[in-house]
């Protein structure tokens, strides 16, 4: 379990003048719940774009499961089993809650010429559709599978998000604020089904979150990123009393709120 | 806990008729009521050419290839692409036919198939730099390509015989039954027709299909989920110029010439009328969009320098008033016929 799944070398993003993501070395084991945390704008969400294939490094390397990944396409991370959820909820409008989480087996499914033109879908194509109830009782939506995405409540929407994400059977999941606009029952559920994916599907798990509670409590290690560079990395408790992460933090009042929630 | 969890997977696969893009509730009043409609107008399309006059079976025969040219429009257009060269590649399948009859003596069955792998291909290489483009460059990429291919037709009068273009077209037969009877033809082209709707309709309700309307809705989230959405607008674009390739080998056959006037950008404005008037959510959609507006034509023959003028109007009337097409308005009328939610 200790091998390295995820492993960037100086990874760098400038737009412009401005450098949002600053040679960052970050490693992440197989297995591990692995916290990003940091102020607003700190460069969480473009080391996500960057990972997923959604935007270019300007320098640096990438390497997923020994693979480089650094040029490699938003599919093709996809398929070597590197996903990530938005930070908008990010689900097929149109599209019914089971629907949205076939689309995302779509690769798993298989589809061959013949058997669209005379729809004998084979067995791959049934074991998919299992499997996409199994996810949706997995997040907690099988009442729902029937209803039109957009019409769920946000909370439901994220959930689908997550759904859609498992769907695509990744062996790492970067979670992009999950726990955005969730009251702290649902947050605590977030905390909850977290933990399972390691337990019961054997994902490994990137967080970015803002809610300090979640993280403190699901992450076994935590890296704090400040103007895009990482200042600290270690385990929640030390970085609870870590200097430069309450200086990152604006100080020793700031932080603490922050950890309270 | 146990019994929800057993209960919930057999109640999907009931309607396990229906993938992805398969309707949310098929009553059995439904079913009865499309399956119903779906068998008269087959019927009334092999039983009418018996009963009318060579000018209505001209009208009728049109009518029917058109259906085919504009439900593969639709076809590319699930992706979010809508292209100006649709038209160009019917022309590309119906020179490939009239060349392989001409010079090569084929059979009508060989050339068929032979002008849908040519509109394919050539579909398929065109699409290679268009899928680099999005929105209103793809609209003036694809037009711009299309007129590189239709004034090749007209510069090369070898194969292609310039701006005469190609006539004597062998009649065609199968069978040992002669087509050149424009109500047999009637008849062939029907059958093949039908087929490659059954075609498109299969691929429509296929996971592949929903995959490209998704392509459409959200391009970001499909690559996050690992769909590729450049190869499915490629695909989506390829199958449209197999399917509108075979319809340019039947116009080819029918008229038993064919040359590049065929193939002008007014007749593609016309298909994009038929596609937008219609909508393109469902294949249904565009085919009435189509019938509505050869009525129309039809109808204001005695106006024939105002067509234009009327054509646009119904164009700007219909993107102001239904945005979603003539479909949205059939649904809301017949609500046992609604397809699924979800696809707006």
């Amino acid at each position: 379990m200790t091998d390295t799944l995820l492993r960037t070398s100086s990874l760098t993003k400038r737009f412009g003048g401005l450098v949002a993501v600053d040679s960052v070395d970050l490693e992440v084991k197989a297995g591990e719940i692995r916290g990003l945390i940091g102020p607003n704008g700190a460069g969480k969400t473009t080391l996500f774009s960057l990972l997923s294939g959604a935007l270019r490094p300007s320098g640096g390397r990438a390497f997923f499961s020994g693979t480089e990944i650094t040029r490699a396409r938003t599919h093709q991370i996809v398929d070597l089993g590197l996903v990530r959820t938005f930070q908008r909820s990010a689900v097929f409008h149109g599209f019914s809650v089971f629907e949205n989480v076939l689309l995302a087996s779509f690769r798993h499914a298989r589809e061959t010429p013949l058997g669209i033109l005379f729809g004998n879908r084979g067995r791959t194509h049934q074991e998919c559709r299992e499997r996409v109830h199994q996810i949706l009782q997995f997040v907690g939506l099988s009442s729902h599978e029937n209803e039109p995405s957009e019409v769920l409540p946000l909370g439901h929407q994220r959930s689908l998000g997550l759904a859609i994400a498992l769907a695509t059977r990744p062996t790492l999941v970067m979670l992009d604020e999950p726990a955005a606009g969730m009251n702290n029952a649902e947050s605590a559920g977030l905390a909850d089904l977290i933990t399972r994916m390691r337990t019961e599907l054997g994902t490994t798990v990137l967080l970015v979150e803002h809610d300090m509670k979640t993280v403190m409590d699901v992450c076994d290690t935590i890296s704090v990123i400040d103007f895009g560079r990482i200042i600290a990395e270690g385990t929640p408790d030390r970085i609870a009393n870590d200097e430069r992460v309450i200086e990152a933090y604006l100080g020793k009042e700031n932080w603490e709120e922050e950890l309270r929630g | 806990m146990n019994h929800q969890a057993a209960k919930q997977p057999s109640q999907t696969t009931s309607d396990e008729a229906a993938a992805v893009g398969g309707p949310a509730s098929r009553g059995p009043t439904r079913a009865i009521i499309s399956y119903g409609i779906l068998i008269a107008i087959i019927a009334a399309l092999y039983l009418v050419p018996g009963m009318v006059g060579y000018y209505q079976v001209e009208l009728l025969s049109i009518f029917v290839l058109n259906c085919l040219v504009v439900a593969s429009y639709r076809l590319t257009t699930t992706t979010g692409d809508w292209g100006l060269h649709h038209i160009i590649l019917m022309g590309v399948g119906g020179y490939a036919a009239a060349l392989g009859a001409i010079h090569f003596d084929l059979p009508i069955l060989v050339t068929l198939p032979i002008a849908g792998v040519i509109g394919g291909l050539v579909a398929y290489i065109v699409a290679i730099p268009l899928t680099r483009t999005r929105g209103f460059a793809f609209f003036i990429a694809s037009f711009a390509i299309g007129e590189f291919i239709r004034l090749s037709w007209l510069a090369f009068t070898e194969p292609f015989g310039g701006p005469h273009g190609l006539s004597g077209i062998p009649s065609p037969s199968i069978f040992g039954i002669g087509l050149s009877d424009p109500r047999n033809f009637l008849y062939f082209m029907t059958t093949i027709v039908l087929l490659c709707l059954a075609a498109l309709y299969r691929i429509d309700k296929s996971l592949t299909g929903s995959a490209w309307f998704a392509v459409q809705k959200d391009e970001p989230l499909c690559e996050s989920v690992g769909i590729d959405a450049t190869s499915a607008r490629r695909w989506a674009l390829t199958l449209g110029g197999f399917f509108v390739g075979i319809a340019g080998g039947l116009f080819a056959h029918r008229l038993g010439a064919i040359d590049a006037k065929n193939f002008q950008l007014t007749i593609m404005i016309y298909l994009v009328i038929w596609a937008v008037v219609g909508g393109t959510r469902t294949i249904w959609g565009s085919i009435l969009g189509l019938a509505v507006m050869t009525l129309i034509y039809e109808g204001t023959r005695p106006l024939e320098d105002w067509r234009p003028l009327i054509f646009g109007g119904v164009l700007i009337a219909t993107l102001l008033l239904l945005p979603n097409g003539l479909e949205s308005q059939v649904e809301r009328l017949l609500p046992n016929l609604r397809r699924r939610r979800g696809r707006p």
